[in-house]
């Protein structure tokens, strides 16, 4: 079994993930990708500006 | 051949089956009633028999008794005398039912029915006994408040004897003991009691019964359970059980006299309900009023408007008169009833809610509310609830241990039926004054949780018994497939060892897929665990089911033949994954209940290898924080590697040693029960593979996924554990670092930085529209 200081590290981390999910409203997995997303499309809307 | 059939048939060797050693000993004769055509046993020349529906309630004003009684000093006496005859009294059961396929304790022998392959079994702690048992009906609700006899909540005082000829005893027995009670203890003079014949249909078994009535009122009902089948294809029982049910309501009440049983069941409470509600009793009135009432039932009634003109009619007064001066206490008696069965089922588990036994709570709920909104009483039903735990605690102390969950529950569903009553109101306003049809006031009730009294219109025949019946059993197990395997030995079960690898016959090849073997290590789809996969020689099984005594393994492509001798391989990683998750799933239900309440039960479950989900009852979604301490009790049973132990218990000695709520998921109908125990947090019976792990560290930490309200009263809990648990959380840490990466920020900076991108984003949006938006303008110009 995992040693509890490691699981606990695991944990905050998870909390992170949920957290930043849940301000773009899009799943766990999906978050990289999404982040990328707004990344380009910024970069887009700054040209067009 | 339905009750009047078997009425008739019976009728024909009335000799054998009412008459009783005590009718021959003291000259009861036997009569028909001039009136319903039942026929009686009395002692004096009477042409109609003691039934409600024959006799007005004599007794009120004049009781028949001795002395006047209390409703705990009733019980006490009832219960000394039994125990001097040599019974055994029973701590009472739960009034919901958790160990037979019913929702309620509908019954005090409820307490004893269990079912064993399909058919009634008895679990008798003691022979004979008595059990003053608190019991829930809905069949009746609108007649509550109205005839005087009428609760959705009562004490069932069962007297209960299992004969064989040896040990217990039969009917002359059973009747003379209930004479001894009514003549000794109570005082009742022999002549003003009368035996009634009727019969019993229960579950697989039936036989005759004997009322006995006093001056109007039926006391109690003494069933002979001696024939197994139903009528038409029977035989007499090995064991034949006498059921004497009686009111403790109603022994209470014809002791005491006063104008109905609710002011001498409900006490104090009655007379606090009336003082806040400023009611006005026309005493002399009431008096001549209650004793013609007990025909008033709903139930029974074609027409209750008849029922109450031909009162009216006796009493000489008009109609709008009689209903003007018992409307208020008619509702206030039946706000009582409904307050008092919510406090007795919320104790003892059960919540209102939209679906199984929850709907019924919230019918009479909603009706005790929509009572006192009628009549614009300030009354809270918590409040109400907390009178009568005050009244009753000398009784049931349990009752003040649950007290603040139970005011909790009772405000939420106030709060809510009270968000519902704007809506409410605009559609009983829309039927103002148009027909209302049956399935319409259904529809009205399920969908928006009008009632017909709301709506102003004749409550019909049945109404309540049809909406509340659908929600009184357990629905039937869906359809597993079931095979005929025909006559071949058990399958010899080695699931629940550590076995991996195994040698058997195949004993039957049928349908080119389906095998059973002489002996088996695949553990079959079975309490929401998934089954055990793997190979039977090179045949790969897909799926492992039981049928009877068989266990039948599906081949993907079957190449066996019946005699072959095989060698058989269980998928070991993933029969293990399967267990720690079935223990995980036991963790989670005791953390549950010991974080939001004792109300928490396991509504469903399932166990896969990538993950499991609990369902438990409960009313509202949970909160993050309540998820946090769930996850964190949880692990830390895992933490503290409590032993796992499983135990083959006789069904009877498993109930008494941990109580009802060992059968988590559902009653099973077995005579002996395998106990899973999780250190002293969690004893269930199981038939999952527990037996593999021997303690908890062995699970592995626990990691709650997500919860979601799934319906009204269930909430779904998904979650994962042991390496399951870990992987999932080390892909959420590479997640974590490369969104990291890509917004060049620290790990904990993370949220902040999504957040920031996320304005960004939004305000660039808002920018362009604003630009495109200013340059069409400037286009349109040009």
């Amino acid at each position: 079994m995992v040693s509890k200081s490691e699981w606990e590290e695991l944990k905050k981390k998870e909390k992170l993930v949920k957290e930043a999910a849940s301000i773009l409203r899009v799943e766990e997995k999906d978050l990289p990708r999404v982040v990328e997303r707004f990344k380009k499309e910024i970069e887009e809307m700054e040209e067009k500006i | 051949m339905n009750k009047e059939d078997l009425l008739k048939q019976f009728r024909k060797l009335p000799e054998k089956h009412w008459k009783v050693k005590l009718f021959d000993d003291l000259g009861f004769k036997r009569k028909q009633c001039k009136n319903c055509g039942k026929f009686f046993w009395t002692l004096i020349e009477q042409q109609i028999c003691n039934d409600s529906s024959c006799r007005a309630y004599d007794f009120i004003g004049n009781p028949p008794t001795k002395k006047p009684l209390d409703y705990f000093e009733t019980w006490k006496v009832i219960e000394k005398f039994f125990m001097e005859n040599g019974h055994t009294s029973l701590k009472r059961y739960p009034a919901i039912c958790r160990w037979f396929n019913l929702y309620f304790t509908i019954a005090g022998i409820v307490d004893f029915y269990r079912l064993v392959d399909g058919r009634l079994d008895f679990e008798l702690p003691a022979n004979p006994s008595i059990v003053n048992q608190i019991c829930l009906r809905f069949n009746d609700v609108p007649s509550v408040g109205l005839n005087s006899k009428s609760y959705t909540c009562f004490g069932m005082i069962n007297q209960q004897s299992l004969y064989d000829g040896k040990e217990g005893y039969w009917k002359d027995e059973c009747i003379e003991l209930d004479f001894k009670l009514l003549t000794k203890v109570f005082g009742i003079k022999p002549e003003e009691i009368v035996f009634i014949e009727d019969v019993w249909i229960g579950p697989s078994a039936f036989g005759p019964s004997l009322e006995y009535h006093v001056q109007g009122l039926e006391l109690g009902n003494a069933v002979f359970t001696q024939f197994e089948g139903v009528p038409g294809n029977y035989r007499e029982m090995e064991k034949k059980l006498i059921d004497m049910g009686s009111g403790w309501e109603r022994f209470c009440w014809i002791t005491q006299g006063t104008p109905t049983s609710y002011d001498s069941t409900f006490g104090p409470v009655i007379e606090k309900l009336k003082k806040v509600c400023e009611i006005e009793e026309d005493k002399d009135f009431f008096l001549r009023y209650a004793k013609l009432c007990g025909r008033l039932s709903v139930d029974e009634t074609q027409n209750l408007k008849i029922e109450r003109q031909k009162i009216a009619n006796q009493l000489e007064v008009p109609i709008e008169e009689v209903e003007k001066k018992v409307e208020r206490l008619e509702a206030l008696y039946a706000i009582a009833d409904h307050s008092r069965a919510l406090v007795f089922a919320i104790s003892d588990g059960a919540i209102p809610s939209n679906v199984a036994g929850g709907y019924n709570l919230r019918v009479i709920l909603r009706r005790a509310l929509s009572f006192i909104e009628k009549f614009k009483w300030n009354l809270k039903l918590e409040d109400i609830a907390l009178w009568h735990i005050d009244y009753l605690k000398k009784m049931f102390p349990e009752l003040v241990e649950r007290k603040e969950e139970i005011a909790n529950i009772l405000g939420v569903e106030e709060k809510r039926y009270k968000q519902t009553r704007e809506r409410a109101k605009r559609i009983v306003e829309s039927f103002e004054g148009r027909k209302v049809s049956e399935e319409e006031l259904i529809k009205l009730y399920d969908s928006e949780g009008i009632t017909p009294e709301e709506l102003g219109v004749e409550v019909p025949r049945n109404f309540y018994a049809k909406i509340t019946e659908k929600h009184m059993s357990e629905k039937p197990a869906e359809g597993k497939i079931t095979f005929d395997v025909g006559d071949l030995p058990k399958t010899e079960i080695l699931c629940y060892e550590p076995i991996y690898e195994f040698d058997a016959n195949v004993l039957k090849v049928f349908d080119d897929r389906f095998v059973v073997l002489g002996r088996s290590a695949f553990f079959p789809r079975s309490g929401g665990q998934e089954p055990d996969l793997g190979f039977i020689d090179n045949c790969e099984v897909v799926n492992v089911e039981k049928s009877g005594k068989f266990i039948i393994h599906e081949l993907k492509e079957c190449r066996l033949r019946e005699g072959q001798a095989v060698y058989c391989k269980v998928d070991k990683e993933r029969k293990l994954a399967l267990t720690r998750h079935h223990i995980a799933t036991h963790i989670i239900n005791a953390a549950s209940r010991e974080v939001i309440g004792p109300w928490v039960w396991q509504h469903s479950a399932f166990k896969d290898v990538d993950k499991a989900r609990l369902d438990i009852t409960h009313f509202e979604s949970l909160t993050e924080e309540q998820v946090e301490k769930i996850e964190k009790l949880a692990n830390d049973i895992i933490e503290k590697d409590l032993p796992i132990r499983v135990e083959i218990l006789p069904r009877g000695e498993a109930e008494r040693k941990y109580g009802f709520k060992i059968y988590q998921g559902g009653a099973i109908p077995e005579k002996s029960l395998r106990i899973v125990s999780i250190g002293d947090k969690d004893v269930e019976a199981c038939s999952g593979t527990h037996s593999l792990l021997s303690s908890t560290k062995e699970v592995g930490y626990i990691s709650i996924l997500r919860t979601k309200r799934i319906q009204d009263g269930a909430v779904r809990i998904e979650f994962v554990a042991g390496d399951v648990a870990l992987n999932d959380l080390k892909e959420k840490e590479k997640i974590l670092e490369e969104v990291a990466r890509r917004l060049k920020v620290r790990e904990e900076e993370v949220p902040k930085a999504v957040e920031q991108l996320f304005d960004e984003w939004k305000k660039k949006r808002k920018e362009l529209k604003k630009r495109r938006k200013w340059s069409q303008k400037a286009n349109g110009k040009n």
